[in-house]
């Protein structure tokens, strides 16, 4: 099926559940809502004409600072002043989050990228875990980096961090602890951001 | 001093005022035993810690706790450009150091292409790609190979694995001056080209490795106590694989055809004759631990077919690398982009706002997938299963905390 296809379908069957859809680019992208993700997962999966049953890759984005002109704004974040001080950063709260589902179906041999937009104050988006068991992890990954609450998942715990880690390390406003339990992380020079 | 109420339970298998079996089974106290199997374990294959509950001999759960190699390489994707992050797809999977690298810069290429850049791999440096990247992924199934005898109690086995192995390191060596980390290919092409000894020395590992396979197989592939522990154990169908999303040799093994380097040819993998290699179910259940291994045994023939064409049919020598800027911006755009590691499908995931660095860089690591399936095929296996599960699933730590 070719993408245009696949958003007619989706558009047909869940109407204003699907947000946008871009083609003719090198990876074109549909944009649903985060609430009635599950359910269009699954008619991903069992329809016969779509049958994705591979989840491949399941990843956060935080979308702050992203400019699609393509001035490559966030770089200005965690920069340094002339003589070597930070540069203070101004956030606004309003720039989404977002988790892109890449998948694939071996039985048809065309893919999709499913994209889905939360907001920083509320990031909350349905689990997929129990069409793909493969997202269980990639859940647990994108919510221990970028703090996204999958709802419905079994086990949402970190996965790579330590469990009593603070913060959201991916995210583009985080700044590292001073203190990791008795460990000073100050003047290693972490939690001044990377320097470039 | 306080009187004991009731009287003791009789001990286990002492026998007094037991008149029937079920009584035993009533009175024995038996309860599920919790063990951390790792961080520090010889069979874990680095930092991996199996939290098992285990009920006498037999596993009921198995969960996997990693991170302990975590070195936030997604985050220093974000500060550093293209070409510098090269150096820490070295550090993900260190047994195939070149074939991370290989990947991440086949994703980059694709994503400047995609921007409507035009990056010419001059053709000379793709097949010294393919040689450098099918040798590597020999050097990584030799360990594996190695390392599962080890597992399951055959020692000779690592000795001629790494013999072999050092032959190939010797080669990247000469090629790129690292035994381990080579950053040998870059954005582009490869940073050198392959010195005239190092080209001698593929030549005849080629003429000698094809009789080494046959010697490894009569070691240990056909070993009836190494067939009685792998055959029948761990087994992860067509169906379990595919859900947890395992790729590479756990998925072949389960008798999925299914080989980005055959499906999606990218580089030049469709100038080749080779096979993709499948579980049979020989020994015993198709998709079990002697599946595994035997998969890969078969891919480092293939791999080595692939070599020796690729060194018949290698061009005059050239340019290794193709134009590009020195200063490489990457157009705005976003790609994922996977290819066929010896662990499996390596996954790039960037995001480009037009900037020197990538505005957002995921890593889809394959092992990361591959183990989550333990956690599926643990409950009911035997510990000294358990183990001879997780070395054929051939993990790497380092890729899967990256």
């Amino acid at each position: 099926m070719t993408h245009e296809q696949i958003h007619q379908r989706l558009a047909q069957r869940f109407g204003a559940a699907i947000l946008d859809s871009k083609d003719g680019i090198a990876q074109p992208w549909i944009l649903v809502d985060p609430q009635s993700l599950d359910e269009i997962a699954r008619f991903l999966r069992d329809e016969h004409d779509l049958a994705f049953e591979r989840s491949l890759c399941i990843s956060g984005v935080d979308y702050e600072g992203y400019d699609a002109a393509g001035k490559g704004k966030h770089r200005e974040i965690n920069q340094y002043e002339e003589n070597g001080t930070v540069r203070p950063v101004d956030f606004t709260a309003s720039a989404d989050l977002g988790v892109v589902y890449h998948l694939e179906s071996l039985a048809h041999r065309h893919k999709l990228a499913l994209k889905v937009r939360v907001p920083r104050a509320k990031p909350q988006v349905a689990s997929v875990g129990a069409v793909w068991p493969t997202a269980l992890w990639g859940e647990r990954e994108t919510y221990d980096m970028f703090g996204i609450e999958f709802l419905g998942h079994p086990d949402l715990r970190r996965i790579l961090l330590p469990e009593d880690w603070e913060g959201w390390p991916l995210r583009k406003d985080y700044q590292m602890p001073s203190r990791y339990r008795d460990i000073p992380l100050e003047g290693l020079g972490y939690s001044e951001g990377f320097k470039r | 001093m306080i009187q004991r109420q009731t009287p003791a339970p009789p001990r286990a298998g002492s026998g007094v005022g037991l008149e029937r079996d079920d009584d035993i089974a009533r009175t024995l106290k038996s309860e599920l035993l919790h063990i951390n199997m790792g961080p520090q374990h010889p069979s874990t294959h680095g930092v991996l810690r199996l939290f098992i509950t285990t009920d006498g001999e037999i596993v009921s759960s198995a969960i996997p706790y990693i991170g302990y190699l975590h070195r936030c390489a997604e985050k220093i994707a974000e500060g550093n450009t293209y070409h510098q992050y090269v150096i820490y797809t070295d550090r993900m999977d260190y047994l195939a150091a070149m074939n991370c690298n290989w990947t991440y810069c086949l994703a980059v290429e694709a994503l400047l292409r995609a921007g409507g850049m035009k990056v010419e791999i001059p053709e000379y440096a793709e097949y010294v790609r393919v040689i450098i990247g099918e040798l590597n992924r020999i050097a990584s199934h030799l360990i594996a190979f190695g390392t599962y005898g080890l597992d399951l109690g055959a020692m000779t086995p690592f000795f001629h694995a790494l013999r072999e192995r050092e032959v190939i390191l010797n080669i990247f060596e000469q090629v790129c001056g690292a035994r381990l980390m080579y950053s040998y290919y870059d954005v582009g092409g490869v940073k050198w080209d392959i010195p005239d000894e190092a080209l001698e020395d593929i030549k005849r590992f080629c003429a000698m490795f094809e009789r080494k396979l046959d010697e490894y197989n009569t070691l240990l592939s056909e070993n009836t106590i190494f067939i009685e522990r792998a055959a029948n154990v761990g087994v992860i169908d067509a169906q379990t694989a595919l859900a947890f999303g395992c790729t590479g040799p756990v998925l072949r093994a389960a008798g999925v055809d299914w080989d980005v380097r055959r499906h999606e040819p990218y580089s030049i993998y469709d100038r080749f004759d080779w096979k993709v290699c499948l579980g049979r179910g020989e020994k015993g259940t198709l998709g079990d631990c002697w599946d595994r291994y035997m998969v890969r045994m078969r891919e480092m023939e293939q791999s080595w077919r692939i070599i020796v064409q690729a060194v018949d049919k290698l061009p005059a020598r050239g340019e290794v690398m193709a134009a590009l800027p020195k200063n490489l911006k990457a157009p705005v755009g976003e790609l994922y982009f996977r290819a066929e590691n010896p662990k499996g499908e390596l996954g790039f995931y960037i995001i480009s706002d037009g900037g020197a660095v990538p505005f957002r860089c995921k890593t889809r690591s394959p092992a990361f997938h591959n183990l989550h399936v333990l956690e599926r095929v643990a409950p009911g296996l035997m510990i000294s299963d358990l183990v001879a599960t997780v070395g054929s699933l051939d993990l790497v730590l380092g890729e899967i905390d990256r």
